[in-house]
């Protein structure tokens, strides 16, 4: 069948398929998820933040001070100096950067759990943080990502957390059904800063 | 300075750490002192002026500077009797002040690379000026009057320009001069040149960084290329299995259908191999250009780090103008070759080694205009420095037409010095004997004069060439003058080093700093008194496990030869056995984290041509620590904190001052008494501390940036958690006013820095930790 696309009546029958009412629910659906959006979390408070995980821990530090997420590279050892936290120097960009164990800081059980299967290693990566002059690099297991929360739904921080880890929370977020921890960067520079220098 | 605990604290890493601190503080004070000559009203500098006066002076006490510390304590009564109102600096007072901070750059500076002279506070540069600095608490309240007495002392000049003269009355040429002649000169050759621009090193180490990283990766191509050869070698038996399959069925009655497939196949397979050569010559060619790119950019970002060598020499025909004044010569100073390129870290470096040469040729060599005419010379001398190319280093002379040295005299004092026998000596050639001009402290000139203790000059010359991996020499022609010949490295940012294993990771050591690298079969090590040793060159060279030194894991190579490293300094030698010779490297050298300090014999860093980072040895130190290890010293060291662990849980100890050298201080006293010790850089960062970790005890600076140890005290005490944790104030307000202060925000106890280094400090650490202990 041949249409004629410069007649009248394909023009009427365009112009009644574009300008016809839209159905009630479809008005009330837009309405809603529109409405909704007020109380999404990209308002002008909402904090963004990069999530990652270490061994068993989700944890979560602000965007702004993560400046890379890099693939795992050879990290050597300091003599005389490497020890539990500060593990040795690492290439990031063709820069050497001082990298250092977050879990051992926070004092978290390494992720060594023999039933954890292997394709996890394939994840392991190496964040840069930094803050003026300050710059560390870490080793995490997994990064999830950018999220963002709105402060409201920050969580107090549960008791039976270890010491050490709830120094450096702030709170607790909840996303995908996890409590993520979202650490004080103020005191993670503080307390990297001493432990090395 | 025996009761301390059996370590000296003006090690060479004390003195360092001295040094950046007092380059840090200084900056600081020139900005404030700066900032106060153009406005006399700006008195809030003087807060910060005061507390980096001060943060010197406890750095400079710790350290055992004394002509340091009664500079920076001078300076800093200055800055309190302004902030009190009670004086007003303008002019020609912030001049004395300049001098003062000059001064204590140069100690620093000095101290850093071994020089003694400061040691005592009593010394003929210090003494006047302290006294015009204490000319200015009485004289600087009247501002508009420049005071006949203190324009004297204050005369000024460039602190390193004005030797004290006998009496401590300073030298004083007629302040209005015309500017150098030589000065100007160089300011309009510079002027048609390129444009030069400020760029922050930090950056240009970010840009030589990325561009190495560049050509790492574009080296990745090559074989990744090289394995896509293999697909393509598929690719041909892919297509011998279809031929073979078609032969295999040749006669039976196979379907047209299936002999279409197979057909269609094999057409398939042929154009995906002619597709695979087309991309393969297309990513040869990619590759070409890339890896020649990425050369290129990296050499481009190296040669960034070059800067002419007139940038680093503009001081110097000042200088050589004024000091030949000083002495009655007269001395004309020739620059040649001002557009070399150098690199910027070595033209930093030479300025210290190239002023000591024109001092000495000035005050030694260069006779006065008198002798010269009589010996036919003309009256003006001609000092000449040549900075030029020379077969891939970077070579530099000075010469002067002078009266030479005396080699004959050289050779006496070999003798006297009982650096030789007679015998010996007798022996020695010219240039054997002019060696000697180099040692530490030997020094042929009668009477030592200010201007150039000659041994001690020549000394920094030969070590500053060391460090970087050069050559100093010298020749003399008596009558005629010396040449001093320096050559040096082309650039400190690329290194060619030999890459070893130790304990299964990678160490660069510098090629221009070892001595020989020898398989020695395990028949050849023989013991000594648990010693082992090897002979090289037929001298007896003793061997260590380069693991024990650098305190890594040691491995178990059981190989039939062990590969050693002969280093050495000037008084010891030893072999160093590592894991296995990787092979020798050009590597782009990169400075550590200044975070780090100084890492025991490290010296920087480097990455592999795989990205991975290696360490590079710094041979010096690591033959002393070679040293140390042997005689036990460090053995001992290690051997006691390592027991401390196993019996009890160590008490934690939490540092807070500003001063980084005091910090290292404390740090290294109550860590050799087997506390664990953490530092924090100020008040608000010991705030931060406390909350987090957990501590027996904190000792806290009164004077801090942010925060002050008071109002830490205050919040510790306040504290619902940390209340019962005891707190020691060290300070060095002494006043019981200062003292009463401290108790009353809560302070446990209450020392002054200078009843620091004794027994009492530590009896008091143990009192309050046992206390605490006891009572919760």
């Amino acid at each position: 069948m041949v249409h004629c696309r410069n007649c009248p009546v394909y023009a009427a029958a365009g112009r009644q398929l574009l300008e016809r009412e839209p159905s009630e629910d479809y008005l009330r659906a837009w309405t809603r998820l529109l409405a909704e959006e007020q109380e999404e979390v990209r308002t002008a408070d909402a904090i963004s933040v990069l999530i990652f995980r270490l061994g068993m821990a989700w944890l979560a530090l602000p965007t702004h001070v993560c400046k890379e997420v890099a693939e795992m590279r050879a990290i050597h050892t300091l003599p005389h100096r490497s020890g539990r936290i500060l593990l040795g120097l690492v290439n990031i960009g063709g820069e050497i950067h001082m990298c250092v164990s977050l879990s051992q800081l926070l004092g978290l059980e390494q992720a060594n759990d023999p039933s954890e299967p292997i394709r996890h290693k394939a994840y392991k990566r190496l964040v840069v943080v930094e803050r003026e002059t300050d710059r560390w690099v870490f080793l995490v297991d997994e990064v999830h990502g950018i999220h963002h929360f709105h402060p409201r739904v920050l969580q107090n921080v549960p008791v039976p957390v270890t010491r050490a880890t709830s120094m450096f929370t702030k709170g607790i977020i909840d996303w995908q059904d996890k409590g993520v921890g979202y650490l004080d960067p103020d005191l993670l520079f503080a307390a990297l800063s001493r432990e090395i220098v | 300075m025996t009761d301390n605990g059996g370590w000296d604290y003006r090690d060479a890493s004390m003195l360092h750490l001295f040094h950046i601190e007092v380059e840090n503080q200084v900056a600081l004070l020139n900005d404030g002192l700066l900032a106060l000559e153009r406005d006399p009203q700006a008195t809030a500098a003087l807060a910060s002026l005061m507390r980096a006066a001060h943060s010197i002076k406890g750095a400079a006490r710790v350290v055992q500077l004394g002509a340091a510390e009664k500079v920076a304590h001078m300076l800093e009564d200055c800055f309190v009797a302004a902030q009190e109102g009670k004086v007003r600096f303008a002019g020609e007072h912030i001049e004395v002040l300049l001098r003062g901070v000059d001064m204590l750059t140069r100690i620093a500076q000095d101290a850093a690379v071994g020089v003694e002279q400061w040691l005592s506070a009593p010394h003929a540069e210090i003494d006047p000026l302290v006294e015009a600095l204490s000319a200015l608490l009485t004289s600087a309240s009247t501002v508009h009057m420049a005071p006949p007495t203190s324009a004297e002392a204050i005369h000024p000049q460039p602190v390193h320009d004005a030797p004290a003269l006998p009496g401590g009355q300073t030298a004083q040429p007629p302040p209005t001069e015309e500017p150098p002649a030589l000065a100007q000169s160089i300011l309009q050759e510079s002027g048609g040149k390129g444009r030069v621009l400020r760029v922050t090193a930090e950056n240009l180490n970010q840009l030589i960084g990325l561009a190495g990283e560049s050509l790492v990766e574009a080296r990745w191509l090559q074989p990744f290329a090289g394995s896509l050869l293999q697909l393509k070698s598929s690719h041909v038996e892919l297509s011998e299995i279809l031929e073979k399959l078609r032969e295999a069925w040749q006669g039976l009655d196979v379907p047209a259908r299936a002999e279409g497939y197979v057909h269609a196949a094999r057409r398939k397979v042929d154009e995906c191999r002619q597709m695979l050569a087309d991309r393969l010559t297309e990513l040869e060619l990619f590759v070409r250009r890339s890896e020649h790119l990425a050369d290129r950019l990296y050499r481009a970002a190296i040669a960034s780090h070059m800067r002419p060598f007139e940038d680093g020499v503009q001081g110097l025909p000042r200088m050589v103008r004024d000091l030949a004044r000083t002495l009655g010569k007269q001395v004309k100073l020739d620059i040649i070759g001002r557009s070399t390129e150098v690199d910027r870290d070595i033209l930093e470096r030479l300025e210290a080694p190239l002023s000591h040469l024109l001092r000495n040729a000035i005050d030694h060599g260069i006779e006065t205009p008198a002798e010269r005419l009589a010996a036919g010379k003309p009256a003006e001398g001609t000092i000449r420095l040549e900075a030029g190319h020379r077969a891939g280093m970077l070579s530099i002379t000075v010469s002067d037409d002078g009266r030479g040295v005396d080699v004959e005299h050289v050779r006496h004092t070999i003798v006297s010095k009982h650096l030789a026998t007679a015998e010996v000596a007798g022996e020695l050639t010219e240039a054997e004997l002019l060696e000697f001009l180099f040692l530490p402290a030997f020094s042929t000139a009668a009477a030592v004069t200010e201007i150039s203790g000659r041994g001690v000059g020549l000394d920094v010359v030969h070590s500053m060439a060391q460090e970087v991996g050069g050559v100093v020499r010298a020749v003399s022609e008596p009558g005629q003058g010396v040449r001093f010949h320096l050559q040096l490295p082309l650039t400190l940012s690329v290194l060619r080093a030999l890459l070893v294993d130790i304990a299964g990771e990678p160490y660069a050591f510098p090629l221009a700093r070892i001595e020989r690298a020898l398989l020695v079969p395990k028949a050849d090590i023989a013991v000594l008194q648990d010693d082992q040793y090897v002979m090289v060159d037929d001298h007896p060279v003793g061997l260590v496990s380069a693991h024990q030194v650098l305190e890594v894991q040691e491995s178990h190579a059981d190989a039939e030869a062990l590969p050693v490293i002969v280093v050495s300094d000037r008084s010891n030698r030893y072999g160093l056995v590592v894991d296995r010779f990787l092979g020798e490297t050009e590597l782009v050298v990169q400075p550590l984290d200044p975070r780090l300090g100084k890492i025991p014999d490290i010296s920087a860093a480097a990455l592999l041509e795989d990205g991975s980072p290696v360490l590079i040895v710094d041979v010096e130190d690591m033959v002393r620590s070679t040293d140390n290890l042997l005689s036990g010293r460090r053995l001992r060291q290690v051997s006691r904190p390592a027991r401390d662990t196993a019996s009890k849980p160590r008490k934690r100890v939490l540092v807070v001052d500003d001063s980084m050298t005091v910090r290292a201080v404390q740090r290294k006293l109550l860590e050799q008494n087997g506390y664990e010790v953490e530092v924090a850089v100020d008040g608000m960062d010991g705030w931060n501390a406390v909350r987090v970790g957990h501590y027996d005890l904190v000792i806290t600076d009164v004077d801090m940036p942010r925060l002050d140890g008071i109002e830490l005290v205050r919040r510790i005490k306040h504290d619902p958690q940390l209340q019962c944790l005891p707190v020691m104030i060290v300070s060095y307000k002494g006043q019981d006013a200062d003292r009463l202060r401290g108790l009353e925000a809560g302070a446990n106890a209450y020392f002054t820095k200078s009843g620091f280094h004794d027994a009492t400090f530590l009896q008091a650490v143990l009192n309050l930790i046992d206390a605490s202990s006891a009572g919760g």
